[in-house]
């Protein structure tokens, strides 16, 4: 038998829990979070539910129904238009009189809905009664149902009530009374609009109340179909003469009936005595929100975070870089000579690897996101920063995409949808890439590790993301005093109480974002990875100015010759296995070397470790000249001579993969684009990578690591941070510049795609991808060159 | 030989990859739109 289909809205103010009702039906793990406008987009999930296969939307939470802002139409033409079988609509039980006011503007659109009481427990907990049967009656015997998305209870009981409405088929027959004047203009409007209701499917009351209230999209709407001029003229008049019987706007007039409506509703249904008026949430904000001790809290917990992240963070992550340095390895020795092993060691590994390391920062920063999020705190943040942000011309509410920025700076541009102000919009999609975004976070950690003593490296990592907070609110107020002039819409906004976020909310939240990050690696980072190294091994046919293979030889047979003078001939035999002592005693010498090279290669010289290290490996030489006086000084210095003929060879296979390098396509583009670049302390090959970078940022790293390998020169593709380290154009004044630059220069592709779809013109990207890397340029020299009058870098 | 045919079709298919991608994003199909249409896309853009 053929499953029924039914479509079912989830609508319902912000942060009232549609989204978790929502996963909790479709056992989706959309977003959410403990503050208002996370989701902006419909999203839709399946139900198979007895027989029937259900639709689930999850519309943007709204306020009411006008057209202030992009959720509002977009909810009310889906309801209207899609025509849903039923619509949900998700009230915050702890706060139903607000939630209540869309209800009623739901229920006017005539379309079968049943209320959810969402977050019932906290209602209860804070002493709030409320009576279903009443509240029902009141508002025209709609089903209620009581939900709590955290722990899915009353998901079943929804499933059960959409199917019960679907079958009684009742119509709605909720109507509020908006008084005498205002009825008796709908009762004259509602038959002019008889012919047209059809084309624009609105209801006929709907439609003449939304005249009355002047809704800019509705008289858009009536004013395309032919003849409704007259329709619009006859609306104004009713209009002119309610002003004067009611003597307020309309529009205001009417919303006040609805709330009149709601209080009673609310009287009726709710015993509210047994609620203390001072919560825990109120208590909690007293000292969060404090006038002067908000802000200063907001950046010590700012400073926790990313401390946390580099810390805790780059624990596991050596244990992944060592993981990659053994599969490089064992690919190395696996797959012969040839592009292949090339392509996999250098490019495949040295890319991607290069990117994948930093998983443990990635997971450590989302979960703090999401603990941020899910307690609520991230609301209060934007609270905090209104006042700073107001100061400077940005609408307080833009710092919540701004803060969605943290974690991508695509999302949060989406995310500006929240904002009615297409101002307000735009100015927060052009700062939007100043907040550091996940991605830029392997670079940063890369570069600290690599020049910054590991106890200030947390707080060189927090000086990155401030900088971004400090050039985001100075260019909001720049392009508001500039190209964006007008006056700053008052700022308001919610704060939902706090909530301890449940470890499964906090878990999928850190997971769904990292995994992502993973996702990223094995799909655009791979390709970029394999691109990259193409552009830097071919072309091959390289007339170098060097005949290495010569170099190469010569120094085998310098050696060749050195051994047998100095050691062979001395001992008076053929060669180093012709004496069984010697060879051992050869052996135990260089696994002498080896283990100290081991034991010290992460370890500061004037360390007491190293010190400790350095002693072992003396005695351990006394000893093997104690048991062997008489060949001793051969061993050692066949050791010597070994050791500095393949440091030689190295050498001479570095400056050949280094020349191969810069004649390679991205070497000739890199030294293109140098004179560009060099006044920032940066060379061709970081500017190669920034190039690439654009297309994500984590391909930064991995194009970064692929040069390095390949610059190696060796076979096996080693810790970035060391190479970076041995690059002697590197130095901490360079990785601070590179990481300033890092921050704000042109926004990825993702980024910039959405900004094309949300402006729905290439004119903002454009504008983005030329401002940000000019200020991207400007502030690093001033950086670089500010810190080398300084005396710094060196 | 064998080796550099590998390379080539390996790099073959990043570059298809890298341009489908880039394709993607900038005609701005992007998660709201479904293999049946547009689905209603709410971006102001509207997905094509």
């Amino acid at each position: 038998m053929e499953k029924k289909k039914m479509t079912v809205a989830l609508v319902g103010n912000p942060n009232s829990g549609k989204t978790t009702i929502f996963n909790n039906l479709t056992g989706s793990r959309q977003h959410v979070g403990n503050y208002p406008g996370v989701t902006v987009e419909k999203k839709e999930g399946y139900r198979n539910f007895k027989e029937h296969d259900f639709l689930i939307v999850d519309l943007p939470g709204t306020y009411s129904l006008t057209a202030y802002s992009l959720e509002e139409v977009v909810t009310r033409n889906f309801i209207v238009h899609d025509k849903p079988h039923m619509v949900i609509d998700v009230l915050d039980a702890s706060n139903l009189e607000r939630n209540l006011y869309l209800s009623i503007q739901l229920l006017e659109l005539d379309r079968p809905t049943i209320l959810a009481l969402n977050m019932i427990d906290v209602a209860d907990a804070s002493g709030l009664k409320i009576d279903d049967k009443k509240f029902s009656e009141c508002l025209g015997g709609i089903p209620i149902i009581r939900t709590n998305g955290v722990n899915s209870h009353g998901m079943e009981n929804l499933l059960h009530a959409i199917l019960q409405v679907s079958e009684n088929n009742k119509p709605v027959t909720f109507k509020l009374d908006y008084g005498v004047e205002i009825e008796e203009a709908i009762q004259k409007i509602e038959p002019l609009l008889e012919t047209l209701h059809q084309k624009l499917q609105f209801p006929v009351r709907w439609l003449a109340i939304k005249l009355l209230e002047n809704d800019s999209n509705i008289i858009d709407s009536v004013m395309a179909i032919e003849q409704a001029d007259q329709i619009i003229d006859v609306v104004n008049e009713l209009r002119s003469g309610l002003v004067q019987k009611i003597g307020e706007d309309v529009e205001v007039y009417i919303a006040g009936q609805r709330y009149q409506f709601v209080g009673k509703v609310y009287q009726n249904a709710v015993d509210n005595r047994a609620v203390n008026s001072v919560t825990t949430s109120d208590k909690i904000d007293k000292i969060l929100t404090n006038r002067m001790f908000g802000l200063p809290i907001f950046f010590a917990l700012m400073w926790i975070v990313f401390n946390l992240v580099f810390t805790l963070g780059n624990i596991p992550k050596d244990w992944i870089d060592q993981g990659f340095g053994m599969l490089s390895k064992y690919l190395g020795t696996m797959i012969g000579e040839g592009p292949l092993k090339s392509l996999l060691v250098d490019g495949i590994v040295g890319g991607v690897g290069s990117v994948l390391v930093f998983i443990p920062n990635i997971l450590l920063l989302f979960l703090a996101i999401a603990i941020l999020e899910g307690t609520g705190y991230m609301a209060r943040a934007a609270f905090i920063m209104d006042k700073v942000m107001t100061r400077f011309g940005l609408h307080g509410k833009s710092f919540i995409p701004l803060l969605l920025g943290f974690g991508c700076s695509a999302t949060a541009m989406m995310g500006t949808r929240t904002l009615e102000n297409p101002r307000d919009r735009i100015i927060t999609m052009l700062v939007t890439p100043l907040m550091s975004c996940s991605a830029k976070l392997p670079v940063y950690t890369i570069l600290i590790a690599g020049f910054f003593d590991e106890k200030i490296a947390g707080n060189v990592l927090f000086s990155i993301y401030f900088l971004g907070i400090i050039l985001s609110i100075a260019m909001s107020w720049l392009l508001r005093s500039s190209f964006f002039e007008g006056e700053s819409e008052p700022f308001v906004m919610e704060l939902p109480p706090y909530r301890i976020p449940t470890l499964k909310s906090v878990v999928i939240h850190m997971w769904e974002r990292s995994k992502l990050y993973i996702k990223k690696a094995g799909t655009i980072i791979l390709a970029a990875s394999i691109l990259m190294w193409f552009l830097t091994t071919y072309p091959k046919d390289i007339n170098y100015t060097n005949d290495y293979e010569a170099l190469q030889v010569k120094a085998e047979e310098t050696y060749t010759k050195q051994v047998k003078e100095e050691v062979l001939s001395k001992l008076d035999i053929e060669d180093i296995d012709g004496n069984e002592t010697l060879s051992v005693l050869i052996d135990d010498i260089q696994k002498n070397e080896e283990n100290f090279d081991e034991e010290t290669k992460d370890i500061d010289e004037n360390s007491s470790q190293y010190s400790k290290f350095e002693a072992e490996k003396t005695d351990k030489k006394q000893q093997l000249e104690a048991q062997n006086q008489d060949i001793y000084v051969y061993a050692a210095r066949y050791v010597e001579l070994t050791k500095t003929m393949e440091d030689e060879k190295k050498t001479i296979e570095n400056k050949k993969s280094s020349e191969q390098l810069e004649q390679s396509y991205a070497g000739k583009f890199g030294k293109m684009i140098e004179p560009a670049i060099t006044p920032l302390g940066f060379d061709w090959r970081i500017g190669i990578s920034l190039v690439s970078g654009v297309t994500a940022k984590e391909v930064i790293v991995s194009t970064m690591g692929t040069i390095y390998s390949i610059g190696d020169g060796t076979e096996n593709s080693h810790s970035m941070t060391k190479a970076l380290r041995n690059d002697e154009r590197m130095n901490p004044l360079v990785a601070y510049a590179l990481m300033v630059f890092v921050l704000i220069y042109s926004p990825c592709l993702a980024a910039l795609a959405v900004m094309k779809r949300e402006t729905g013109s290439w004119k903002w990207p454009a504008i983005s991808m030329v401002y940000l890397t000019t200020l991207a340029w400007v502030v690093t020299f001033i950086v670089y060159q500010g810190g080398k009058l300084l005396g710094l870098g060196s | 030989m064998m080796q550099t045919t590998i390379v080539y079709i390996i790099g073959a298919l990043a570059v298809g990859y890298l341009v489908m991608t880039v394709w993607k994003k900038v005609t701005g199909e992007s998660s709201c739109c479904g293999s049946n249409g547009c689905k209603g896309c709410s971006s102001v853009g509207k997905c094509k």
